[in-house]
């Protein structure tokens, strides 16, 4: 079977600024593929080329077996997009928005009220089901959103940013979370800049100015430098080791 | 109070529009339009208006006059052989129709001769739509000056048929002006300012990775301020008529037919007009472009010019 994500020399600019500058990727079924990576190193360019919504200049796009763009359709309903802004209508309520996102997404209106209280429990977000999305909290947009993306079960979730702003008894729930999917088969591709979270991905690719430096399990990479450096190196000096190396 | 802080606000702002190219291409163009469209539509006088002439009487002087109407530009004379329905041929696109009745000229000279003494007066008939005020003005003068210019000044009198029937006030003919500004409203400027705001909220980014089509989101906007107008457009209509009295000709459920198509081209300029805003202070430097053409270019909601007042797209 394919891998749900495929890319091979993909290029995107935006006129002079090169966001994404030549990047392979591959993103295996099953897998918690890490990006992680400064501010402004092309992350978020990069998702949205996955989810169809920016068309790369050079390179190839494949994302459950399909070319993308030119066969999105598709692909649409088997993916799951987590922006990084909230992306919520503000003045609807929780419930609404995961009734209009679902329906969207071809669900019948009672498979989503069960899914609904299901996934709202998980959040802690239960008792707010009839609140303004406007009013609630940072974090707690920040649930709802991916409530939102993960609403209608899809096999490769992309989700950009997903932990900026949780506090870190929801943070622990939530990685917990991504792999009881993974172990259902969900694929998840995620960006972050934490890289504590990157020891909890299966795949982990350092991003820098357009390109995926290195890439690997996190266990992998650390022998790596273990190899180099000798003791047991956490992810902070598995990055600084591989940016420093690049830098020569 | 201090100075320096007012300067350093208004310096911010300023710079903040010098930052957004876009913001400020809008708001240079829209003007020179908005001032462009209202010259147009405020230059030159009334011209053209069609006009059915009936003449019963064949004399010199009823030839006189008419050609004397059909030297006025302010209309487009056409003189009918056969006596017809006049209430027919407004409905069949004529604005106004004149008629001579027989003996028009014998009751003029003898008026002339014998002044006040006598009481039968030489009458022209004239029937017009009075629901455009323009028009209605216009036709009145033209058709005065054309009895002036007979120099002999024997007073005519001018018999009105009002198309409806009715005296049609100020407010008859503003109302489907209110209504088309209410639609216009409702239609594009939300159906603008909604899209805009999905594209700055990020909900667009979520709508396009996931089945749904444009032409179904557009499609979706058209139905609900299409709902939205034909409410509005009821309620303005049930309180013309009950508290105001309107008076209202022809059919109530083809004026809503035409205010859903309406809307539906309303929607689709406000989602137009979404494509070139990025941001909402774009989009509401844009309103002028929705709002000018209406006062100017639409017949029933223009009530600055009709649209018969235009003989092409450019001023004469
Ligand atoms: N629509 C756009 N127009 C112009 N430049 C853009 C656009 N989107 C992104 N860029 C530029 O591309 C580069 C990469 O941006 P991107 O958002 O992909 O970074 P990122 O890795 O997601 O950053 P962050 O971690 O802060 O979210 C940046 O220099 C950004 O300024
Ligand atoms: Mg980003």
């Amino acid at each position: 079977m394919e891998a749900p994500v495929e890319m091979r020399g993909v290029v995107k600019s935006f006129g002079p600024i090169r966001a994404v500058a030549g990047v392979d990727l591959a993103v295996g079924r099953g897998e918690i593929y890490g990006l992680v990576g400064p501010s402004g190193t092309g992350k978020t360019t990069l998702i949205r080329m996955i989810c169809g919504l920016l068309k790369r200049d050079a390179g190839e796009v494949r994302v459950l077996g399909h070319p993308i763009p030119e066969e999105k359709r598709k692909v649409e309903g088997r993916l799951g997009y987590m922006p990084q802004e909230r992306a919520l209508y503000r003045d609807l309520s929780v419930e609404e928005n995961l009734l209009f996102f679902g329906q969207l997404n071809g669900m019948k209106r009672d498979e989503i009220q069960k899914r609904a209280a299901e996934i709202l429990d998980f959040m802690r977000l239960a008792h707010l089901k009839g609140h303004l999305v406007g009013n609630l909290s940072g974090g707690k947009k920040q649930r709802l959103s991916l409530a939102c993306t993960l609403l209608h079960r899809p096999e490769l979730l992309v989700l950009d940013e997903p932990t900026v702003e949780l506090d870190p008894a929801l943070w622990q729930e939530f990685w917990e979370h991504f792999h009881e999917l993974k172990a259902r088969g969900h694929t998840i591709l995620l960006t972050t800049h934490y890289l504590e979270e990157a020891g909890r991905c299966t795949c982990v690719g350092f991003m820098r100015a357009g390109r995926i430096q290195v890439e690997g399990a996190p266990a992998e990479l650390q022998a790596r430098v273990a190899q180099v450096q000798g003791g047991t190196p956490s992810m902070e000096e598995v990055f600084l080791f591989f940016a420093r190396r690049e830098g020569r | 109070m201090s100075a320096a802080r007012v300067w350093v606000v208004a310096m911010r702002v300023l710079r903040q529009m010098r930052h957004d190219v876009r913001l400020i291409v809008i708001m240079l163009v829209v003007p020179s339009l908005a001032m462009i469209l209202f010259g147009f539509s405020f230059s030159g006088d009334i011209h053209g208006v069609k006009l059915a002439v009936i003449d019963e009487d064949r004399t010199d002087l009823t030839s006189e006059i008419i050609d004397s109407l059909k030297s006025d530009p302010t209309f487009q004379v056409t003189e009918l052989t056969r006596v017809q329905d006049p209430e027919r041929l407004l409905l069949s696109g004529y604005q106004a129709v004149v008629r001579f009745p027989e003996k028009f000229t014998s009751l003029y000279y003898a008026h002339f001769a014998m002044g006040v003494a006598t009481e039968a007066h030489e009458t022209l008939h004239l029937w017009l739509d009075e629901s455009d005020p323009q028009i209605a003005a216009a036709l009145r003068a033209g058709i005065a000056d054309a009895l002036m210019d007979e120099g002999k000044g024997g007073p005519v009198k001018v018999e009105e048929h009002p198309l409806y029937g009715v005296e049609v006030r100020f407010i008859d003919s503003f109302a489907p002006a209110i209504m088309g500004y209410v639609v216009t409203f409702i239609c594009s400027l939300l159906t603008l300012l909604s899209v805009v705001r999905e594209k700055v909220n990020g909900t667009f980014e979520r709508l396009w990775a996931s089945p749904l089509r444009r032409g179904e989101f557009i499609l979706g906007y058209v139905i609900a301020f299409g709902l939205v107008a034909l409410v509005q457009s009821a309620l303005i209509l049930g309180i013309g008529k009950l508290v105001f009295h309107l008076v209202i000709n022809g059919s109530v459920f083809w004026t809503l037919i035409c205010v859903i198509f309406f809307a539906v081209g309303n929607v689709g300029l406000g989602t137009l007009l979404s494509a070139l805003a990025q941001t909402e202070s774009q989009a509401i430097f844009m309103f002028p472009v929705v709002v000018f053409p209406r006062c100017s270019f639409r017949r029933c909601c223009g009530p600055f010019k009709p649209f018969q007042r235009y003989s092409g797209p450019w001023p004469t």
